[in-house]
């Protein structure tokens, strides 16, 4: 039933967001051709200002990209299970969490693909940039000051690049699940509001952040005040646990979060 | 009336903030009964029927379908209209026949074409482009193609018109097996009581009658409609 649930879950959702990454693709690939062409290099004053706008543009395109990517997340979420069409998915055979799920996959999908669709376009433009206006020591130059970086992080953290940019990528695959479930969690304890579910989705999102930034603040100042009032911890010993517990506390929150979706569609669901 | 239970109510309630919606109910849904479910506005019908379908959560009570509480089991085998429309923009007509198909393992597609065709209503159709009408005969559609034990229909035939009306309540009648039941709820009773075996008349969320459509007709000497008229009167 999973299986079923996600095929149909993928066709009514894949429309929209393709449509926002290949319109990022083709802002990007735009870019690379202004880029490569001449157009730039041209000398007027007019031209740098157009820079300006151009990078703007860019910069807002990427960031509204993603939003309306998870901002679609949310709206079918709440219009499969919670509206009219609620009346199909909560009377199908099939358990809360399958629905929870199967809405997870395809969230976690296209966050996923949007994401990679952002770094290939950001990554492929900053070469295009770099091979069209600077010379070939760029690279160089980059590759020696990741090194230098390297060797700084392991001398004063105690890590070396490598397991920063693993714990960078584990961070970001459990952090797209954790924002998923922040989303899921406040549009289902939303419909605790007998009026206005909506707004009460967009409440306890709100409220959620907040815990979640005092919780993570917590997280990081309590150690590092620990740190600070001692005299034998180097930053490496706090570095790693913090960088772990951080990781940790994002899964068992995001458990939590789809516990209380799961909970709120099994025992609480009231569609008007 | 010495039959086999399907579904069971017991002291079933729910409130809406300060308002009581269904109050106590108490109901048994015999197998094998056309019933129709009547009673003025707000009465708590649709209310009783989302929470026989798991959409509302009673605050307190219990529903027993085969046996067992609203959840995936009952969902399997009960088949719901509700008086909206739930089909998903973006799909067509075939498209949402396949998902009942692969949803429902009582689903059967071929009579689900049969009706559609007898309906005129092109399998390829887009379903945002069908009338409100049309939409609402596909929906009866799909739930009638199904051979599930209690079918509970709200309001299925206020959207259509007269002569779709004689067609589906002619499909209704003939695609449910004798074990099955029907609940129906409506505003039009003269319309239906041709079908009825018995009706249940509820009023401020309590079964005030529930009786067979010939015991109206034997004791009280009067037709369902006439005496839903007497018993509703303003």
């Amino acid at each position: 039933m999973l299986t079923k649930l996600f095929k149909y879950d993928w066709k009514a959702f894949w429309k929209v967001p393709a449509t926002i990454n290949l319109a990022l693709l083709l802002i990007t690939g735009v870019g690379i051709i202004s880029l490569v062409s001449p157009f730039w290099t041209l000398d007027s004053d007019i031209i740098d200002a157009l820079m300006v706008v151009a990078i703007l543009f860019y910069y807002i395109s990427i960031f509204a990209g993603s939003m309306a990517v998870s901002v679609y997340i949310a709206i079918r979420f709440y219009k499969s299970i919670y509206t009219d069409e609620g009346y199909l998915t909560n009377t199908l055979p099939v358990t809360a969490h399958q629905i929870i799920l199967s809405k997870t996959f395809v969230g976690v999908a296209w966050t996923f693909i949007t994401g990679i669709v952002v770094m290939v376009s950001i990554l492929s433009l900053l070469l295009t940039a770099v091979l069209a206006y600077g010379d070939a020591s760029a690279l160089h130059d980059f590759m020696y000051y990741y090194r230098e970086f390297s060797d700084l992080l392991l001398k004063e953290m105690g890590t070396s690049a490598g397991t920063l940019i693993f714990f960078m990528i584990i961070s970001m695959i459990t952090g797209t699940f954790f924002s998923l479930f922040m989303i899921y969690s406040s549009i289902s304890l939303g419909q605790l509001f007998t009026r206005h579910k909506v707004a009460g989705a967009v409440i306890w999102y709100i409220a959620e952040y907040a815990v979640l930034q005092i919780a993570s603040s917590l997280l990081v100042n309590v150690p590092l005040t620990y740190l600070i009032g001692s005299d034998q911890l180097m930053a490496g010993d706090i570095f790693n646990p913090v960088m772990w517990g951080y990781i940790l506390v994002t899964i068992l929150l995001s458990i939590g979060l789809y516990f209380i979706s799961v909970y709120m569609l099994k025992r609480k669901l009231n569609l008007d | 009336m010495g039959m086999e239970v399907l579904a069971e109510i017991k002291g079933l309630t729910k409130v809406y903030g300060k308002t009581l919606a269904v109050n106590n109910m108490n109901l048994i849904i015999p197998k094998g009964r056309i019933i129709g479910l009547l009673g003025p506005n707000g009465s708590g019908k649709t209310t009783l029927i989302k929470m026989m379908n798991g959409l509302l959560t009673p605050t307190a009570g219990n529903i027993l379908i085969n046996g067992e509480e609203p959840g995936v089991p009952t969902k399997a085998r009960v088949a719901y209209l509700p008086e909206r429309t739930y089909l998903q923009n973006g799909m067509k007509v075939c498209d949402i026949v396949d998902f009942f198909c692969d949803f429902y393992a009582d689903f059967d597609r071929d009579r689900a074409f049969t009706m559609l065709s007898s309906l005129d209503i092109p399998f390829t159709a887009q379903l945002k482009t069908l009338s409100k009408g049309t939409k609402e005969k596909v929906q009866l559609i799909l739930v009638m193609s199904r051979n599930a034990d209690l079918y509970i229909l709200d309001e299925p035939i206020a959207g259509v018109d007269p002569a779709a009306r004689d067609y589906i309540l002619k499909t209704i009648i003939t695609n449910y097996n004798e074990n099955a039941s029907i609940l129906l709820s409506t505003h039009l009773i003269s319309d239906i009581e041709n079908i009825l075996d018995e009706v249940i008349f509820i009023r401020y969320g309590q079964v005030l009658t529930h009786m067979t459509v010939d015991q109206i007709r034997e004791e009280q000497g009067k037709s369902v409609d006439s005496y839903f008229r007497e018993v509703f009167a303003c």
